[in-house]
This record gives structure tokens, sequence and C-alpha cells, in this order.
């Protein structure tokens, strides 16, 4: 599904990405871990089509299409999906409208009319229970007033609504007490289909205890630098990210 | 002599008025004079089928039903035989002509008595040459359910000049909106100067809504000025979403002691629309409020001007005066230019002004575009957001909405 290829990326001149190989295919979860800096930030965000970021190097496919050629919006009409690790607050601009908004320009990039607003109410009922955002929604601007938990259970809302065949999820754990990290990751798992795949990037393995991944990279200074199974995020669990530098032959400071 | 004669006499005996230009300080952005050598004519020239057609699409944009109370002046002139004057004995309207007869004292008192001729070069123009007034008193105690609408059309094949001037008067206790509408036909080219007086007695609670909607080669001069009782409040809501040049002068004098005042304005420009609003809310007494919010959306190489005087007087101790003027600029030939001034002699206040200016969020549009919504509906989501906080403001859900309906119709 995503075919990531020698992925160079800079912002302001810094080379931040400095050749990322990375195969997604379909009914796949794939956590990527590594410690602050490594560039995990950077890579959901070149994978999503900011504009700060640029791409020095390499290509990444997406159903076959070449996805760096693709416009953010274009992405996700294609059905990417990016779950913010710092969701925005738009006072004033309605959930429902946004999701609407949203929905009905997905459906027209796939020829589709627009959704029934019954289909849609029907929609948003059902999706909330999910993530137990029942009533939180209606009337409220988009994230306004919400807690951070409540936030990240709007994004995993959102990726209910809009259905993609693939998910970043972008460190949706940080700032995430027990409750809250259980009812998203539930989220996660209930949409979770063997058509779309997931990237989960994750700054600590606590997450990957509810979605259980299928494969683990570690990444460290812009490099996928160890791949493995679930069996290597409790490694790092234990070892901590030191092991990795010193197996790549660095001093420890 | 009349007192309206009278003043109007003095006015042309004294010095000769001028239409200012940039050298004067209030009007640096806004050159009237440069407007005005445009060359604009005393007779107005039109087709009663062009009216007509002029005020039914008004009718049914702003949503003004038969049954409503709608009042009429075009070019300046009164047309009761277009008007549905009220049917209600609590309020009327009447030319000055009947009002100086039916009602001299509210004239000899009320007339001149706060537009100062002295102090703005537009007001002095139209008190010297207004030809009819518009008078509308509500009863003390009135509370006014009635939709009512002064709708005030500039209309002509030639170009055309005129001076409007109202007097309204708002009893003791008496509770109503009033609802202005500016609206011109595409080849009209015009140059409107109106000054209007408000007189807000003891108590009294009064929203104005002001839409200024007039065609492309409209220029419009609005003079508002509110002078206000004790427990009084006055609210006056500015929408501007078209016209070429358009210069609001709005003064709210707060004369006495616990009284409130509400600004709230909203300008979407495009083209080479200016408009500049200058406001001035002057608290002469103690423990009054007031809250001013304006807020403009900026495209192509349109200018918007916005100055903001607050005074608090020696005695007005217990002062809360707020403003805030906030701006998008859709283009990078778009210009905001905006002031506060605020002078403060008491020394028993609170008092706070802010201002920006800026693009559209960045972060919010790329969290919109991540969810598949294109740039075109994302703006439009995020300028609908930034309006409507002065919208929501209006006193009933039937202006939100009918506003609402302009709104999306100039960002289509």
């Amino acid at each position: 599904m995503l075919s990531i290829k020698n992925l160079k990326a800079s912002v302001e001149g810094k080379e931040i990405l400095k050749g990322i190989n990375l195969e997604i295919k379909a009914g796949e979860v794939h956590a990527i871990m590594g410690p602050n800096g490594s560039g995990k930030s950077t890579l959901s965000a070149v994978l999503s089509g900011k504009d700060e970021f640029e791409v020095t190097a390499g290509e990444v496919t997406f159903e076959g299409k070449d996805l760096l050629e693709m416009q953010a919006e274009v992405r996700a009409r294609e059905g990417i999906f990016l779950a913010f690790q710092y969701p925005v607050e738009i006072p004033g601009v309605s959930n429902i409208n946004f999701l609407k908004t949203a929905i009905n320009e997905i459906r027209a990039h796939k020829g589709q009319g627009s959704i029934e607003p019954r289909e849609f109410l029907n929609m948003v009922k059902e999706k909330q229970k999910l993530v137990e955002l029942d009533g939180k929604l209606a009337n409220r601007s988009v994230n306004e007033g919400f807690s951070g938990g409540e936030k990240k259970r709007n994004e995993i809302f959102q990726m209910a609504m809009l259905q993609p065949k693939l998910a970043i999820l972008d460190e949706t754990d940080s700032g995430l007490d027990i409750d809250a990290l259980r009812i998203v990751a539930n989220g996660v798992n209930q949409l979770k289909t063997k058509d779309n795949a997931f990237v989960v990037i994750t700054h600590y393995q606590r997450l990957l205890d509810y979605i259980v991944p299928d494969f683990v990279h570690v990444l460290y200074k812009g490099r996928i630098v160890k791949s493995g199974t679930k069996e290597l995020a409790l490694e790092l669990e234990e070892k901590g990210y030191d092991w990795i530098k010193e197996e790549l032959g660095e001093t420890i400071a | 002599m009349d007192v309206i004669t009278e003043v109007q006499k003095k006015i042309k005996s004294e010095k000769v008025v001028s239409f200012p230009n940039k050298k004067n300080e209030e009007y640096k952005y806004c050159d009237v004079e440069k407007v005005w050598n445009q060359g604009f004519l005393n007779d107005s020239n039109y087709s009663s089928e062009a009216l007509n057609t002029l005020i039914e699409n008004t009718r049914s944009n702003y949503l003004i039903s038969n049954e409503s109370v709608l009042f009429v002046v075009v070019n300046g002139s009164l047309r009761f035989d277009l008007s549905k004057n009220s049917e209600n004995a609590d309020f009327e309207f009447l030319d000055f002509n009947i009002a100086l007869q039916k009602y001299p004292i509210h004239i000899e008192s009320h007339f001149g008595k706060i537009a100062n001729a002295d102090s703005d070069p537009l007001v002095a123009l139209n008190t010297a040459g207004f030809n009819e007034g518009l008078f509308l008193k509500i009863k003390k105690n009135a509370i006014i359910q009635d939709s009512i609408t002064i709708l005030n059309i500039s209309i002509s094949n030639q170009p055309i000049n005129y001076n409007s001037r109202q007097l309204i008067i708002i009893e003791e206790n008496a509770e109503l909106t009033i609802n202005e509408l500016f609206v011109s036909d595409e080849p009209t080219k015009s140059f409107a100067n109106n000054v209007t007086e408000v007189f807000v007695d003891q108590n009294a609670k009064v929203n104005f809504i002001r839409l200024q909607d007039e065609k492309t080669n409209s220029n419009l001069f609005c003079n508002l000025w509110v002078t206000t009782k004790k427990d009084s409040v006055f609210s006056d809501h500015l929408f501007t979403f078209s016209g070429s040049v358009v210069r609001n002068n709005t003064t709210i004098v707060l004369g006495d002691s616990n009284t409130e005042a509400h600004l709230n304005g909203l300008y979407l420009l495009q083209e080479n629309q200016l408009v500049d609003n200058h406001t001035l809310v002057d608290h002469q007494m103690p423990n009054c409020y007031s809250n001013e919010l304006y807020k403009g959306v900026m495209d192509d190489k349109s200018t918007a001007v916005f100055n903001g005087k607050i005074f608090v007087r020696k005695d007005a101790q217990k002062t809360n005066a707020y403003q805030s003027n906030r701006n998008i600029l859709l283009s990078p030939n778009a210009t905001i230019n905006t002031k506060p001034q605020l002078e403060i002699y008491a020394d028993d206040v609170k008092c706070s002004h802010g201002t920006s200016t800026g693009k559209l969020d960045e972060t919010a549009l790329f969290y919109l575009k991540s969810r598949g919504i294109g740039f075109e509906n994302a703006q439009k989501l995020l300028l609908q957001a930034f309006v409507s906080e002065v919208y929501e403001k209006l006193p009933n859900q039937e202006f939100k909405s009918i506003i609402q309906n302009r709104i999306e119709q100039r960002f289509s």
C-alpha cells in the first residue's frame, strides 16, 4: 500500500530524514519508535504533506501513485489520515460542519455525490460511541474547550468517520492517562480491517500493549536502524534507546 | 423662524465648508474631496421600474415582508407613497416639516444638538444642505416587537449627490430594534452624505442594525451621533458589504451615569473598495460600559481604515471601556490602517484596546486540508468562523440568518 524508498527530507536547510525505507501492506500495523529528535514527527509531516519540509531525495508511492506529487488535501482524499500529536482548536468552525465538508470533498474526489443528511447523522451517532464522545460534539467548535484526551479521541472519531486506507497516528499516546489511552486504542482496534493499514508513531512502548503491531521499526537520527516484531518494542522498553546507540557503535555520553 | 432653518442659515453664513481631503488628519486615508471631484449633480433621473425592481430585490434579499414597517428614502427624499408606516400608536415616521408642527419642542431641544457641525465638515455640509428630514419618535414605555426598516436608496442615471437627514428620539423605557439599509443599483454613481441623530432616553434599550450594501459606483458617508441617558443600552451593528468609498463616523456620547454602549462592525472588502470606520465613544459620566468589536476581511486591492477613539472624561470614574479591531488580509495588495486612540482623564477606570492583522491561521488551514478539504472550502470555513463573532451579537435569529446568507453569497 505504501512504499517509501530512500526518503530524505530537510527543514530550513537541515537534513532530518536521511534515507528512510519502508514497505507497508494492507492489513498491517507498523510501529515507529525512536528517541526525541530522531525524525518521527518529520516523517509524519512529510507523509501528510506539510509545506515546511523539503523532500531532497527518494520516492513515496501510495497505492501505486506518487504521493509526494499530491497536495495535502488530495492525499487525504486518496485515503491517508494523520492523527495529530497536537490537534488545533478552531473556534467558530463547528465539528459537524467541518466533518460534513470533509466527507463530501472526499466523496466528490471518488465521483460520488454528497452524503445524505440522515446517513451522516447516523454515522456521527454511531462513531461517537466508539471513542465515548457522545453528546460532546454537537454545537461545539472543532476541539474547542476539549481536554488533551478529548482532542485525541476526536482524532480517532474523525478517522472513524473518514475511513482512510492508511492512518498515521503521530504520538497519539502523548499526554494521555491510562483511561484515555484505553479508549483511543480500543477505537483504533475496532477500525482495523484487512484492507487498511496503520502507522503508529510512538516514543513509549505502553501504547503497543493495546495496539499490537505486526512490525516495529526504530528510527534514529533520520534512519530506520532496526526492524523487528512486537518483541523488539519490549526489548527497547527494557534496555532503553541507549542500547540501540551502543549497537551502532556510538559512545554514550 | 424654526430651529432648523436657523441652524442652516447660521452655518451658511459662517465659513465656507469644503469636503475634507488628505490634509485633514481625520481624513488622511479617505480623500472625500477627491471622490467629490469625480463630479456629481444635484438632480436625479431614474425610471420608476428601476426603482421598483431595486425595492423588490432588496425586500427579497433582506426578507422584508409586506407586513413590516418600511420607510423608503430615495436620494434623500422621503417617499411616504412607497412606505408602509406604522399602525402602532407608539411610533410614527414624520417629515421634519410636519414634526415641527406636531412636536416643536422636541425638534427645538434635539435637532443639531449632538451632531456637531463644528467638529466634522461632513456634518456641517449635510446640516447646511439637506432638504428633507426624517423624524421618528418612540413613545415612553413602548416595547416594539415589530420589525422597523429604513431603506435608503441611491438611484440615478446620471451621477448624483444628496444629503439625507434623520432625527430619532427614543423615550424613557422604550425598547426596539431599527434596521437601516443602504442600497443602490449597479449603474448608479452616487455621493450620499447621511447624518442621523439618536437620543436614547432613560432606561431605553435600542438596537441599531445598519447594512451598507450599495453597488460598485456608490459612495456613502454615514454620520451617526448617539447620546444616551441613565440606565439605557445602545447597540450599533454595522455591516459594510459593498460600495466604492464608504466612510462611517460613529459617535456615542455616554452622557449620563450607568449607561451602556456596544459597537459592532464587520466589513468585507474586495477589488478597490475603501471602507473607513472612525468611531468615538465619549465616557462623560461615571459607571458606564462600552464595548467595541470591529472585524474586517480584505481581499484584492481593497483598503480598510479603523480609528477608534475612546474619551474618558474627568468625572467618568468606574468606566469600563473595551475596544478590539481584528483584520484578515487575503491578498498581498490589501491594506488595513488601524489606530486606537485612548484619552483618559479619570483615574479609576478599566480600559483596554487590541488590534491584530494577519492571514488565515496556517495551522488551522493545514488541519482542514489534512481532512481532504480544499483551500477554497477551508478558507470559507475559517472566514465564516472569523466573521461569526460579530453577527452572533445580533439581537435575534432572523437577522443573524439574513447576515449569514449575505456573507455566504459574498464568500462564494
